[in-house]
């Protein structure tokens, strides 16, 4: 199986056989798993999904155009799953508006190698948060997966422009947050009138 | 001003390597002569670089065995393969693509295609005679595993094949196996821009064993690299893990000062790398060398995390390093001008 | 509309636009605040972008005005502005903290913010001030301890009783407090200090700078201890004084009716350089505190020169050389005569030397053109580079590669971690090489009729990847395991034997070549 290109693999799924399915979850199982667990921001979620997308590819292979990239095919079905569990869930973000109660007294401490990564790491998952979903889906597809605003236009199910739009956008709330964080990311309260 | 936005507007695309050459040329040259602009630029790269930071998470593998069960499909035997230095591995393993990649591509083109029937496909091997054609890139580190219609019969070369096994796993099917690993040669060719040869560079810096070859290399990449035209940032970064990791003080020596050459090393990772370096090096040199690099980073304008600057706080005043170290320390603070 | 309605309106448009291109409206809030703290308690204060006031005052809470001036370029901008400007407050009574915020705009052009705080504290209460800007920082009349650390900017602290600790990178300070009570530490990467206190007060006093000076008008005694000064003024006791400026200046002066001038600690005054040397014979300068960088055309005769910090540049020394930096870059283009050259940090770099080089550095690299008459060069750490050596050498780096492009002359050479390369000269058929390394290869360049007594040896704990080498046959090679690990020796001769060439390295290879050879000089 190894040796056989998405194509050739989704045509013998095609054919009713199911043996290559194997194959196909080891090539795109993780990408599809780290995308919606970045999107959805939940673990159990995006086991579900990962699930679901390798389980819809096999019933509905037939939608499969073999001129297609299977990755592209794949995205699009995590990507509307994942529309589909937000739209679902209760999941609105809780605007808050209670003062800092407490700011570490040191601010200019060096943190250990593995507390920064870590400390990196939260402040990227807490800058993505703040995106629209749109803006999300498009940076996490552009970012993490490679894909082109083409690829990326027909998973959303938009134009290329307006992938475009989204990308920057996000790229702007991202670099206004990641670099312009003043201190760990806390919350304004304007006194000053 | 809208100039200045259209170009903002393209900045991602440019991250991505998406725009055309027309477009990237008037982007670049647009950022190069525009104050704002480039610190926009630096601002976009910095965000890029800093959300590598998120890291790959491992699928379960709950999820494949409820996916394979849900579809019906008895999960394979998977045969773990053997760990072997990385290197080897690269050269061996991409040999085995060699054989298979090149009857690919050099195979006969007039073989007959599949032809298209509705008839049930009861064996997934192809059928005598039919060579598959990938378009797909060639990876040079992939295991294959390939049926022997699938190889020439030609063998070229005298290929080195070590580490042989031979595998029946079902003696009533009338068929063997034979696993080995094998060496060859490859010439790889291409733009230093292209992403597969900084790929390939950036793999040779981190992991070739020989030392000879990863100074080699290093002097190499700072030929190239240190055109403007041919800044890539993951060539810094790999030099920074040299930097980071390496052994070898000669290495580390030359890497630091190949990464003070490199236009392209502005980026976080090298930064980290270069205060890391100044913090903990046993070397001086080493140490002297990163702080030199971010004496000449702060001059030209670039910005530090308030730990880092803090590191070259304490740096100075450190009172058993080399005193050269802690006044050029002292150099990288006064050219730093806070926002 | 009639034709001057039109053009009227034509002009006002033009105005309104005009006047929306001018850059910067400017709005100045003010603000007062009070914040609870306990008599002894803590106030912490952050602000990045302005100057900060604090003043020590019969009050119970801590009372702010905070000014916050917006330039914008217009009205959006100016909302802008406001939206990302604000105050983080938290703590308690025992530690309030205080933060100004202000979202790094990226749009520069379009808006700033500034803000300043003028800040009254209870008397008692202990300050701590943090910013990273360009701005002031003043802070007066506390008793209780201050801890301020900022980057650029003056930092004053008047009459604080209480403990101090000062933190700047690139900024001056000024403390100016008769009896303090506890210990102060005013510590300056770049700026300079002016302390005052109490010409009658007893106390101790630790100075520290690598290139100012460090003067006062009162009497300390006391000793250097390298670049430190560590004494009392007055009588033994009291509360220390510590003042730290890596590159700038200290002065300690006493206040009260007693306004002696101040003198310098340094025992070697400061001199002037000559701006032309000596026609004839030798050229001595020395310097405590002298320029940055001794830079030189061409001297005649033997040069002399010692500094405590410096860089050395120096086109061509006629005579002999002698040179001695305590930290700092030697980089001299031809030598006459011999050259003797130390530094205690820094690259050392020359050109064409006629004479003998003994040339050693704590750190960083050795860079020679030519030693004709070869020399000693050691680096604790960095790499030695040769382009040619012409009499017996000896090269010894505390980690880093070792490079000889040609030579001709015995030659030793060792490194603890690092290459070792060596081309011998395409002349030379027979010569004396000892080359070794603590962790790496060695490789050694011969023509193909270089005659030797090769002793070549490695350990290794990966005999399959470390090898010996040798393009030219003759050698035999024997293995043994030694605690633990392969030690493989090669001897033999080459080309019916010549001088000795001892070769070992450990965790690499070594390699005996007859392809490269380097140019001719």
């Amino acid at each position: 199986m190894k040796h056989l290109n998405d194509q050739e693999l989704m045509r013998i799924v095609q054919a009713g056989d199911y043996s290559p399915a194997a194959e196909i979850y080891d090539r795109y199982s993780g990408r599809i798993y780290n995308f919606a667990f970045r999107f959805l921001r939940n673990s159990e979620a995006a086991e579900d999904a990962t699930q679901e997308v390798f389980v819809k590819m096999l019933k509905h292979a037939n939608q499969f155009h073999g001129d297609a990239k299977l990755s592209t095919w794949l995205f699009s079905i995590t990507a509307n799953w994942c529309r589909d569990y937000l739209r679902k869930a209760d999941n609105k973000s809780k605007e808050s508006e209670e003062v800092l109660i407490s700011l570490p007294a040191s601010s200019e401490h060096s943190p250990d190698r593995n507390l920064e990564q870590r400390e990196n790491e939260q402040r990227v998952r807490r800058a993505l948060d703040s995106l629209t979903a749109e803006q999300r889906e498009a940076i996490l597809l552009s970012r993490y997966q490679g894909l082109s605003y083409a690829e990326i236009a027909q998973i959303a199910g938009c134009s290329e422009g307006a992938v475009k739009t989204r990308v920057f956008r996000a790229m702007e709330t991202l670099k206004k947050t990641l670099m312009g964080d003043t201190r760990g990311g806390d919350r304004c309260l304007n006194v000053v009138q | 001003m809208s100039e200045c936005s259209a170009m903002r507007e393209s900045m991602p695309l440019l991250l991505t390597e998406s725009l055309d050459k027309v477009r990237r040329e008037q982007t670049l040259q647009h950022i190069e002569n525009c104050a704002v602009c480039v610190s926009e630029w630096a601002g976009y790269q910095e965000t890029w670089s800093l959300m590598a930071d998120l890291p790959e998470v491992e699928v379960p593998a709950r999820v494949k065995a409820q996916f394979l069960s849900r579809a019906g499909i008895a999960p394979a035997n998977v045969v773990p393969f053997r760990s072997r230095p990385a290197f080897k591995w690269l050269a061996q393993a991409a040999a085995v693509v060699a054989i298979a990649g090149g009857s690919y591509f050099l195979g006969d083109y007039n073989a007959p295609r599949i032809q298209q029937t509705n008839a049930r496909i009861d064996d997934v091997m192809p059928a005598a005679g039919i060579r598959p054609i990938s378009t797909s890139p060639v990876s040079i580190a992939e295991t294959r595993v390939l049926n022997a219609d699938a190889i020439s019969p030609e063998i070229q070369g005298r290929p080195n094949i070590t580490n042989v096994q031979f595998v029946d796993g079902d003696a009533t099917d009338n068929q063997i196996g034979v696993s080995f690993d094998i060496t060859s040669r490859w010439t790889v060719t291409g733009n230093p821009k292209d992403k597969s040869m900084v790929r390939l560079l950036s793999y040779m810096l981190e992991n070739e064993e020989s030392m000879t070859p990863r100074s080699t290399a290093m002097d190499w990449v700072r030929r190239t690299y240190s055109d403007p035209a041919n800044a890539e940032p993951e060539i810094a970064n790999a030099l920074a893990k040299v930097l980071r990791n390496d052994a070898h003080e000669g290495v580390r020596i030359r890497a630091v000062e190949t990464l003070t050459n490199l236009p392209s090393a502005v980026g976080t990772q090298t930064r980290d790398a270069l205060i890391q370096a100044l913090k903990d090096d046993p070397n001086p040199a080493v140490r002297l060398k990163a702080v030199e690099a971010l004496a000449q980073m702060t001059a030209g304008g670039a910005i530090l995390e308030p730990a880092m600057v803090d590191t070259l706080r304490q740096k100075a005043f450190q009172d058993d390093e080399n005193t050269y170290v802690r006044v050029k320390a002292a150099e990288a603070l006064s050219n730093i001008k806070p926002r | 509309m009639n034709t001057r309605a039109l053009i009227v309106s034509i002009v006002l448009s033009s105005a309104v636009a005009a006047s929306a291109q001018q850059p910067q409206l400017r709005k100045v809030l003010r603000s007062e605040q009070k914040f609870t703290i306990a008599p002894a308690g803590s106030f912490i204060l952050e602000n990045p972008v302005g100057g900060v006031e604090v003043t020590g005052a019969d009050v119970t809470d801590v009372e702010a005005t905070i000014t916050t001036v917006i330039r914008a370029a217009d009205a959006a901008s100016l909302q802008e502005a406001r939206k990302q400007s604000g105050l983080l407050i938290g703590g308690d009574l025992n530690a309030r903290i205080v933060r100004t915020a202000v979202a790094a705009n990226y749009e520069k052009k379009l808006w700033s913010a500034s803000v300043e705080w003028k800040v009254r504290v209870p008397r008692t209460a202990s300050v701590r001030v943090l910013s990273s800007g360009n701005s002031r920082i003043q802070v007066s009349g506390v008793n209780g301890n201050v801890h301020v650390k900022n980057f650029n900017g003056t930092v004053s602290l008047t009459n604080v009783l209480g403990a101090s600790l000062v933190e700047s990178v690139n900024g001056s300070i000024i403390y100016a407090t008769p009896q303090p009570r506890g210990n102060v530490i005013l510590s300056t990467v770049n700026g300079h200090i002016t302390a005052t206190l109490d010409a009658n007060l007893d106390f101790r006093w630790i100075a520290e700078t690598a290139t100012g000076d460090i003067r006062t008008n009162l009497p300390a005694r006391g000793a250097f201890f390298g670049a430190t000064f560590r004494g009392a003024v007055n009588a033994p006791g009291g509360p220390t004084l510590t003042t730290r400026s890596l590159m700038g200046n200290i002065n300690l002066l006493g206040s009260g009716p007693r306004s002696a001038v101040s003198h310098s600690l340094r025992e070697m005054p400061a001199i002037t350089i000559a701006t032309a040397p000596a026609r004839t014979g030798q050229n001595a300068m020395t310097s405590s505190s002298g320029p940055r960088v001794l830079r030189l055309g061409s001297v005649n005769g033997f040069f002399t020169y010692e500094t405590n910090l410096g860089d050395v540049k120096i086109a061509e020394i006629k005579g002999d050389a002698d040179i001695s930096t305590g930290a700092g870059e030697i980089q001299i283009g031809t030598v006459g005569g011999s050259a003797k050259l130390r530094s205690f940090g820094g690259p050392l770099q020359l050109g064409e030397v006629a004479g003998p080089i003994t040339a050693s550095t704590r750190a960083g690299d050795i860079v020679v053109d030519a030693m004709r008459r070869g020399g000693t060069l050691s680096t604790q750490g960095g790499t030695i580079r040769i382009l040619f050596s012409g009499g017996p050498a000896r090269l010894t780096s505390g980690g880093g590669d070792i490079i000889v492009r040609q030579a001709a002359a015995p030659l030793t050479a060792a490194t603890s971690s690092g290459d070792v390369s060596i081309t011998i000269d395409p002349s030379s058929s027979t010569e004396t090489v000892e080359a070794r390394t603590g962790k790496g290869n060695v490789i050694l360049n011969v023509p193909p009729q270089f005659k030797a007594d090769i002793d070549a040896t490695i350990t290794t704990s990966d005999p399959n990847a470390d090898t010996i080498v040798s393009d030219i046959p003759g050698l035999s090679i024997t293995r043994e395991q030694v605690s633990g690990k392969t030690r493989v020796r090669a001897v033999g001769k080459l080309n019916g034997g010549g001088n000795k060439v001892v070769l070992q390295a450990t965790g690499g290879d070594i390699r005996i070549l007859t392809g490269k050879n380097a140019r001719p000089r």
